[in-house]
């Protein structure tokens, strides 16, 4: 479903990606995970055409999109989902109209279609009847959940997490995780998601691949991993277990 | 022993209200000089708003806050601002000057605020660079590195002018857990050596127990002190024991 082949991203002097090759499967959720600064983010918004590699090539759905125009990027982004840290709301739309806004931009909906897209995702996410409601009148955990109800209302292939759990407190992440594994397999999407929490890999993750320096250390389904003999792997579960 | 001469933050009887709406009550906290205290809780249950109170930066609706022996109320002008320059803060967000690169980003307030001269303040830049593992992002600009470099560097900034007593506002959030574990030992190293006081919100368990002598677990608008980690991992009420584990079902909504 997504292929990057020997990736190079520069930023002046510094290359953060070297030449990165992986391949993510249909229907797997594959965790992203990696020191500081390592190109993790930078992987996933190549995906997306909202950076451009250096080198290489991005293959998204069976295209390759590193040459693509900001109008042929469109039908990319149509078919993804994204999750960012901070739930990212317009807060002067209502919950309908958030989940409506990317609707009403990329599909000829009449306004029947579009509420009920609106009202299935929002069931899907266990927020029925909020509709009206603006941001700032619900708590933070369900603005989290409106923005995944955001992503999901486009019916996207692929659903791509930045940090969906960093500042969360640990019962908060437990039911995020919980949301990104069900939403996933229920809909059937390819996802990807750039984390730090090695614990929510564990429990949420098909396979999990480990980027260091620009390149790829490990890749592995969670049981794998418990084996990998990588050194940075291997400190990244101790420092989950301890 | 420390003796109650120590005392360096006070909490006598705190409630918020914002807007009338219940934010905090009973508040009652002692902290010490040299102590690490970290608080821990539920998002929006008032972690951040408590940090405020305590560094002076918010007002509490009844009851008294004290910094150094005196009512944060009573504090005004030259007394005040001398202060907050005992005071350091890290915030949520890094809150670092853009167009500054990452060394003149710590080397502001220490020319501001300090009378070292340039040779000193180099060095104390390079040092703090070297304590949070960014010594090859000097001449960077904040936009140029990372969010996780990002934090560390602001931490950096926090660090360098030495205060007395540190508040920390989720310093590891965004970070991979071996910089999370360094920047944590780093903030203990740098607090035994100067015997300073350090205030910490978390949502990171593994961290809070790394550096906390008390734990704080702010919930349902009260503070219950939990103790250390031993005592936190064996305290009774089923609120904590539920965020400690990150269950999902138990008293505390997720998600709500």
């Amino acid at each position: 479903m997504i292929e990057y082949k020997n990736l190079v991203k520069k930023f002046g002097e510094r290359t953060i990606l070297k030449g990165l090759s992986l391949k993510v499967n249909p229907g797997e959720i594959l965790f992203i995970l990696g020191t500081s600064g390592t190109g993790k983010s930078v992987l996933l918004k190549n995906t997306v055409g909202l950076l451009k590699p250096d080198q290489g090539e991005v293959w998204v759905d069976g295209e390759e999109i590193s040459g693509f125009n900001e109008n042929q990027l469109q039908s990319v982004r149509k078919k993804c989902g994204m999750v960012f840290q901070h739930p990212a709301l317009f807060d002067s739309l209502t919950v309908f109209n958030n989940i409506a806004f990317g609707l009403r931009k990329h599909f000829s909906l009449n306004e029947q279609e579009i509420s009920e897209k609106v009202k299935k995702a929002l069931n899907l996410v266990n927020l029925a009847g909020i509709e009206d409601l603006f941001p700032a009148q619900i708590s933070y955990g369900m603005q989290k959940r409106v923005s995944l109800a955001r992503a999901v209302a486009l019916d996207p292939k692929i659903l791509l997490f930045d940090e969906p759990t960093t500042g969360l407190d640990p019962v908060t992440t437990s039911a995020v995780n919980q949301l990104i594994r069900n939403l996933s397999k229920k809909l059937e999407t390819t996802s990807m998601v750039v984390s730090h929490d090695m614990n929510s890999a564990m429990t949420v993750a098909d396979r999990i691949v480990v980027l260091d320096q620009g390149n790829i250390i490990a890749l592995g389904t969670p049981e794998e991993m418990k084996k990998s003999t990588v050194p940075l792997v291997k400190e990244f579960l101790f420092e989950a277990q301890t | 022993m420390m003796d109650a001469s120590e005392l360096v933050l006070e909490l006598k009887n705190v409630k918020i209200e914002f807007s009338r709406k219940l934010v905090l009550k009973n508040i009652n906290l002692q902290i010490r000089k040299g102590e690490s205290l970290v608080l821990i809780g539920p998002s929006g249950h008032g972690k951040t708003v408590l940090l405020k109170i305590l560094a002076g930066l918010q007002q509490t609706s009844s009851g008294e806050a004290c910094v150094f022996g005196k009512g944060w109320q009573n504090l005004r002008g030259a007394e005040r601002l001398a202060t907050l320059k005992r005071l350091g803060m890290l915030f949520q967000k890094n809150a670092l000057f853009d167009s500054l690169t990452c060394a003149e980003n710590i080397a502001f307030p220490l020319r501001e605020t300090t009378k070292k001269t340039e040779q000193e303040v180099q060095k104390i830049v390079d040092h703090f660079l070297n304590c949070v593992g960014l010594p090859q992002v000097k001449s960077l600009f904040p936009d140029e590195i990372s969010g996780g470099m990002q934090k560390r560097l602001g931490i950096a900034r926090a660090l360098a002018l030495n205060p007395e007593i540190i508040f920390y506002d989720d310093p590891t959030a965004g970070l991979d857990p071996i910089t999370s574990r360094k920047i944590i030992q780093t903030i203990g190293e740098l607090k035994s050596e100067a015997n300073s006081t350090a205030i910490t919100v978390t949502n990171d368990m593994n961290r809070a127990y790394q550096i906390a002598d008390r734990i704080g677990f702010v919930v349902d608008q009260e503070l219950l002190i939990t103790g250390s980690k031993e005592q936190t991992l064996q305290h009774p009420d089923p609120r904590v024991q539920q965020f400690i584990r990150g269950a999902i079902d138990g008293p505390l909504t997720a998600l709500g």
